[in-house]
């Protein structure tokens, strides 16, 4: 009976959860693991100055918008704009670090990936390929 | 020895390796489904059903073209190419004085649907017809207009601007008997997906037996001390484990090269209420019933903020929120979201309604742990999903997946909630009104079951370290149930 529900729970899991119920606990999980390193504090810090404590924008390009969440989900949020979502969202991340971020500040900032495009139209959000 | 020519047989193997692949095929994704399921009738043949719009469901590309045509109708100077539309069986023009001689029934999308659909010619007036209301005179209209006047029947209505363009009269004339319904009607079984993710699994799963096959046809190789009937058994382990591999992998390519169409999987959809046809548009006759009413309602009369008159472009589903010329739906429907935009950037625009969120859940009485858990539930799922671009105009017509023009049945809003339903489950609103109601209904006992389409259904909310708990169902850490529409 036990070995039973085992293998059906496995199997409900893996074949008809919701794919993007993953997505959006990773995300959870970022958000209650994040803690960034002092380092990465003091550039999140420099980056977000010009907002004064609010969110918006911290840097926008014809193919995606890097924005800035506050509390109580406070997050880097990349918005793809561009259908080629692979190199937007490889330009936006190369662009957090040449900030000086590091792959572990910005995943556990944390920072996610939305989308803005016909391509992925009603796609929630994720995070990014290198923090998975 | 049975058993070794079972497992030493080649087809077997292929077999076996390749066998989910017989009836599992690959899929684009749920979303592409979603959006391409729109198909409309030929009128060819009898129009199947009694489903009202469904039956003259167009396509999210075909509605564009139309609408194109249509601009180009208003604006003739803009028209530079014919883009060869077909208006085939989007003959569906008729008034209630006007009987569908094949079905006896008259001013009925259900006496439409049950006739044979045939394209509309002068010398056909009767079964099809234009009635102008004034002078009575039935009104022979070229493809263009009927092609307009086709889709904006479709969509639920003929914008003002559009009519008096075309010369056209409109109103609204339900069927008989019939009461509108506040349903949306589709429902994806969501098989697609799980197919998909069963496809993936086998994938493995024979990769996974192909290379246990090899190894063990590595170690049949290594152990032969050199007896040729060893090593030949060996060689035929580790070439079956290679053929069937190659055709594991090749199976989508070998398919895709005889049809594409074999590739995709298109997801099941369950139309809610088949028979409840509601207020449609058609031509001709006065005055304004209560579908027109509540459209006006939507498009003009809901308050806005600040002096917009600004309309998005007809694309598909206005994902830029670009202010322009627009024969689809008004930037000022029901939330403003180009005034409230215009000087914002899309992050911060989500700030704005990320903090709104945050507020009305505040409000709702939730502890700091389940506003964190629900704003982020509502920022990075249920409104992407919901409302791509956080457009809090994002419209979803009762049967139709696509986002279009408001629909009184329709759903409306940043969670595509409908209209008239009370506190927290009005989406016909400014977008501010719409996060209060969507907070509202978190809250609410036996508000679970709304928020259908939140990805994997069920979420629960988050234990409370002290203060600051709701006092109705959810606080108490029972399921909130899926979320959407």
């Amino acid at each position: 009976m036990g070995i039973s529900l085992l293998i059906g729970l496995v199997v409900y899991w893996t074949f008809f959860r919701d794919p993007y119920v993953k997505d959006l606990e990773q995300i959870m999980g970022r958000l209650d693991k994040g803690q960034l390193s002092e380092e990465g504090l003091r550039i999140k810090e420099e980056i977000t100055a010009h907002l004064q404590g609010k969110g918006g924008s911290l840097v926008q390009s014809p193919d995606f918008e890097i924005g800035y969440l506050t509390p109580p989900i406070e997050q880097f949020n990349i918005i793809i704009m561009s259908e080629n979502e692979k190199i937007a969202e490889d330009t936006a991340i190369a662009w957090l670090k040449s900030r000086g971020f590091s792959e572990v500040d910005i995943c556990d900032m944390p920072t996610t990936i939305s989308f803005a495009n016909q391509k992925s139209a009603g796609r929630p959000d994720r995070l990014p390929e290198i923090c998975k | 020895m049975k058993l070794r020519y079972v497992i030493n047989n080649k087809f077997i193997w292929v077999l076996l390796l390749t066998l989910p692949l017989l009836s599992v095929q690959s899929i684009p994704s749920a979303q592409a489904v979603i959006g391409d399921a729109c198909s409309y009738v030929s009128d060819s043949g009898n129009v199947s059903g009694i489903e009202g719009y469904d039956d003259f469901c167009i396509g999210t590309e075909e509605l564009v073209q139309t609408l194109n045509l249509c601009k180009a109708k208003a604006n003739p100077s803009s028209l530079q190419e014919d883009p060869g539309i077909s208006i085939e069986g989007r003959c569906f023009l008729f008034t209630e004085d006007i009987t569908n001689t094949e079905s006896g029934d008259v001013g009925s999308v259900h006496g439409l649907a049950n006739g044979t659909a045939v394209r509309r010619d002068c010398s056909n007036l009767s079964s099809y017809a234009l009635l102008d209301p004034e002078t009575t005179q039935t009104i022979c209209l070229d493809e263009y207009q009927e092609a307009a006047v086709a889709t904006y029947i479709r969509l639920g209505s003929i914008p003002k601007a559009i009519s008096e363009t075309l010369g056209l009269y409109t109103s609204v004339v339900p069927p008989e008997g019939i009461e509108p319904t506040t349903t949306p009607s589709s429902i994806f079984l969501g098989l697609a997906p799980a197919v998909y993710n069963l496809y993936n699994w086998a994938l493995g799963i024979g990769a996974l037996l192909a290379l246990a096959i090899i190894i063990y046809g590595g170690v049949l190789y290594s152990a032969s001390a050199g007896n040729p009937s060893r090593i030949d058994e060996a060689k035929k382990w580790i070439t079956s484990a290679l053929f069937g591999l190659a055709l594991l992998f090749s199976t989508v390519i070998i398919l895709n090269v005889v049809n594409p169409r074999l590739t995709t999987l298109e997801d099941i959809e369950i139309t809610v209420n088949p028979e409840i046809s509601v207020g449609f548009s058609v031509i001709g006759g006065g005055g304004e019933d209560e579908d027109a009413a509540c459209r006006a309602e939507a498009l003009q009369d809901v308050t806005t903020y600040g002096n917009c008159s600004n309309f998005y472009v007809a694309d598909t589903a206005d994902f830029n929120l670009t202010p322009g010329p627009n024969m689809l739906a008004r930037a000022d429907n029901f939330g403003d979201p180009y005034c409230h935009r215009q000087n914002l950037t899309l992050s911060s625009y989500k700030e704005m309604v990320k903090n709104a969120i945050v507020a009305e859940l505040e409000d709702q009485g939730f502890c700091a742990e389940n506003i964190e858990h629900l704003t982020n539930i509502f920022i990075s799922s249920v409104i992407p999903r919901e409302a791509p671009s956080f457009n809090p105009n994002a419209l979803r017509l009762r049967g139709d997946p696509g986002l279009k023009v408001p629909e009184c049945t329709g759903a409306w809003g940043l969670f595509q909630m409908g209209k008239d339903q009370g506190e927290g489950r009005t989406g016909d609103v400014p977008w501010i009104e719409q996060v209060h109601h969507a907070a509202v209904k978190v809250n609410q006992v036996g508000g679970e079951g709304y928020w259908a389409t939140w990805p994997g259904g069920i979420p629960r909310l988050v234990s409370c370290s002290s203060q600051g708990s709701p006092s109705a169902g959810p606080g108490s850490g029972q399921p909130l149930g899926p979320i959407g529409d």
